[in-house]
């Protein structure tokens, strides 16, 4: 067999798994932090906004990719996903149900439906607990199984998945590799049955062979699971290779969407543009003839965003109404939506 | 072009309780005069560690140069005296870290931090200082520098911050400029201003830069010539075009093959090597990399292979670096 029978047959699973059935449907989430000043009373003086009325479905099976520079309000809308921050305003509908109008007891089938996995795994792995305590402890505390025989074999199961020896069970945290960690961060998610993971910066800490590793590992239990992912990241190259459609977000906002490669083929947000002319690629010839226009000026504070579209300071195509008129997300081609009047 | 930069075979070790480190150890590179050099490689292979040994900034202890030398401008800068030391680093060698906060002293303001090392380094009144202070800050890209020579650096975003550095790095005329990971830390956008400015101003100014940095994008985009690192030592050196179209060692082939492209539709699963870098301090005499690598032989566990010449400009340090095609296939 030639690596090309190979690579068709891949990109056919790859592109064959999803259904049209939406899992989840965000619509219209707002969160706004405040900023308080005063030692005694805390007054509100101002509002971060960190997510600014942002709308999008992912449908069963499939990766969402959420992309954008640090601050853009990525992390927020995945804390809010899972109720672990309190949106401002919006739903949060997983399959039909709004997460937010529920209560704790409620949520609680939900948050072993829904897992995350973080960029630093270190920090949310229990130093003084071993390898498979970290990963069976949840088991028993939900319920999922309860004999200690049982669970046990299941943690072992769980190790050999995610390309651990079983000996790790008896080890801790600090003595395994970054790489090690986050595989132990995705044993310990899948412990839970899950049926949707938001992988919030999941690869970005980890060098790129190890890096490579885990995407293979993270795309392996898709397949095998039938899950579905909400894939965070600021990476443009590891989103292109890993979701099957992309959300861009900007200052709270979400600028375009659509199919993968129609984004990265066919940008039609300026903000996006410039985000994939500033990504270096691995290859000089290609480099060095690719104009590389830059865009100008840095990320405005949420705290006091732009007015009217919220990129239009460091735009090259704004015109004087880009300043006033918040551009509506709309549908430009069937899946294709974007932000920007002058599309 | 002239050799500015001649490394040849250097070692630095760090003795700690759980045994000798060799985080470089017979590394060998040169610069030459103007050119951008890039040290490419994962955590933990030597990049940082190679850079402070030619800054003579090692911390002793545990760290030591135990062997080698460094020619820099002729001069062999092991020999000279801590003294001697100090009037180049920040004179003729620039430096650029990852976190602009290594170099800015958070209680002082940018125009007294450019101007002391401006008279520190030169013969040169206050006055004139604070004029090639604006200069330095207008060259660097940021508006109004008369009124940021009175701020302090946490009045600063990270990207103009690491503006800064640059200024204070370019200010005394060097001949090399050495920049560990100077964007990793900055979003995509940002980083892509910060490299077109060190590009722009070191080809304009003629200065020589080593790039150390573990991403492949930025290499391809800015260096003149690439030295990959595995476990304490280069393992291949050529010219870009060589490194990246005809590799000829199995580290650098599997680092290729890892890295995502977002030029390019999804074709397959990424193909990465198996395991991880080896620990620094268990260094045996054969290949560092054979445990991970597929084309290893027997004799690889024996001898480590020297770098040797695969044509007029690439070096690679593989026992079957001439059979690697063979051998994939
Ligand atoms: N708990 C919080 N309190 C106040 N501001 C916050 C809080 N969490 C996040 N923010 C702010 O919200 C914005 C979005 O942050 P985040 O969602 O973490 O962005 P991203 O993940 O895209 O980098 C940032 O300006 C951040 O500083
Ligand atoms: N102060 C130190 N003590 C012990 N080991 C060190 C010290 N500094 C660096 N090392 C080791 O040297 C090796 C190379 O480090 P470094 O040059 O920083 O790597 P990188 O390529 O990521 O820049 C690493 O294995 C690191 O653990
Ligand atoms: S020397 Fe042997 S083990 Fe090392 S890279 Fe070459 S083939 Fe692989
Ligand atoms: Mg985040
Ligand atoms: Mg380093």
């Amino acid at each position: 067999m030639s690596t090309t029978d190979a690579a068709v047959r891949d990109d056919a699973q790859f592109r064959g798994t999803h259904s049209d059935e939406v899992l989840v449907e965000v619509k219209d989430l707002k969160m706004f932090f405040p900023v308080t000043e005063g030692v005694f009373i805390h007054r509100v003086v101002a509002h971060v906004k960190a997510v600014n009325g942002v709308s999008f479905q992912i449908k069963k099976g499939e990766t969402l990719g959420l992309v954008g520079e640090s601050g853009c309000g990525k992390t927020t809308t995945g804390r809010c996903m899972i109720q672990l921050e309190q949106a401002t305003s919006g739903e949060i509908l997983y399959q039909g149900t709004d997460l937010t109008k529920l209560d704790s007891q409620e949520m609680i089938d939900y948050r072993k439906k829904i897992q995350i996995i973080f960029q630093d795994p270190f920090s949310s792995l229990n130093p003084r607990m071993t390898i498979g305590d970290i990963i069976g402890e949840p088991m028993k505390v939900h319920g999922i199984i309860d004999d200690p025989t049982e669970r046990r074999q299941r943690v072992l199961e769980l190790l050999a998945k995610c390309g651990l020896k079983a000996n790790f069970a008896e080890r801790y945290p600090h003595e395994m590799s970054g790489g090690q960690r986050q595989r132990v961060g995705i044993a310990r998610a899948l412990a839970m049955n899950p049926e949707f993971i938001i992988c919030d910066e999941a690869v970005s800490a980890l060098d790129v062979s190890i890096q490579a590793q885990v995407i293979n590992l993270l795309e392996d239990l898709r397949e095998e699971f039938g899950l579905t992912y909400l894939f965070i990241s600021h990476d443009l190259s590891v989103i292109r290779h890993i979701c099957h459609r992309v959300a861009v977000m900007y200052l709270g906002n979400m600028v375009e969407l659509a199919d993968c490669d129609e984004l990265y083929d066919n940008p039609l947000h300026p903000y996006t543009q410039a985000l994939l002319e500033a990504v270096p690629i691995p290859d000089p010839d290609l480099e060095k003839a690719r104009a590389h226009k830059i865009v100008k000026g840095e990320i405005p504070s949420p705290m006091n965003p732009p007015t009217g579209c919220v990129f239009h300071p460091r735009c090259e195509k704004a015109v004087a109404s880009c300043s006033q008129n918040v551009p509506e997300f709309r549908e430009v081609k069937p899946g294709h939506w974007v932000a920007c009047t002058e599309v | 072009m002239a050799t500015l930069l001649e490394i040849e075979n250097l070692q630095t070790h760090f003795f700690t309780s759980a045994g000798v480190v060799k985080a470089v150890d017979g590394v060998s590179y040169t610069v030459d005069e103007g050119e951008t050099v890039a040290v490419v490689g994962e955590s933990g292979c030597g990049k940082s560690v190679t850079a402070m040994s030619i800054l003579r900034l090692i911390p002793w202890p545990p760290g030591k140069i135990v062997g080698g030398s460094i020619k820099f401008d002729g001069q062999d800068l092991l020999q000279l005296t801590e003294e001697e030391m100090r009037n180049i680093r920040g004179r003729d060698i620039g430096m650029i870290f990852q976190e602009p906060m290594t170099s800015l002293n958070p209680v002082l303001t940018i125009g007294l931090q450019l101007t002391e090392t401006l008279m520190a380094h030169t013969d040169i009144t206050a006055k004139k200082a604070n004029e090639r202070a604006v200069e330095l800050l207008g060259m660097v890209g940021i508006s109004e520098p008369e009124r940021r020579l009175v701020q302090y650096p946490h009045h600063l975003s990270g990207g103009m911050r690491q503006r800064v550095v640059i200024a204070m790095a370019l200010s005394c005329d060097p001949k090399l400029i050495i920049a560990d990971e100077p964007t990793t830390a900055l979003d995509v956008t940002i980083q892509a201003q910060i490299l077109e400015l060190m590009k722009d101003l070191t080809k304009r100014l003629g200065v020589a830069m080593i790039v150390i940095t573990h991403n492949l994008g930025v290499v391809a985009r800015y260096a003149d010539r690439v030295n990959v690192m595995y476990a304490g030592r280069i393992i291949e050196s050529g010219s870009a075009q060589d490194i990246y179209y005809n590799p000829k060692h199995p580290y650098t082939l599997a680092l290729l093959k890892s890295v995502p492209r977002m030029d390019q539709a999804r074709q397959a699963k990424l193909d990465p090597v198996d395991g991880q870098p080896p620990d620094l301090s268990q260094l045996d005499a054969g290949c560092s990399f054979r445990a991970r690598c597929r084309f290893a032989t027997a004799k690889c566990a024996q001898e480590y292979p020297a770098l040797e010449k695969v044509s007029d400009t690439q070096y690679a340090a593989c026992w079957e670096k001439d059979n690697l095609e063979e051998k994939a296939s």
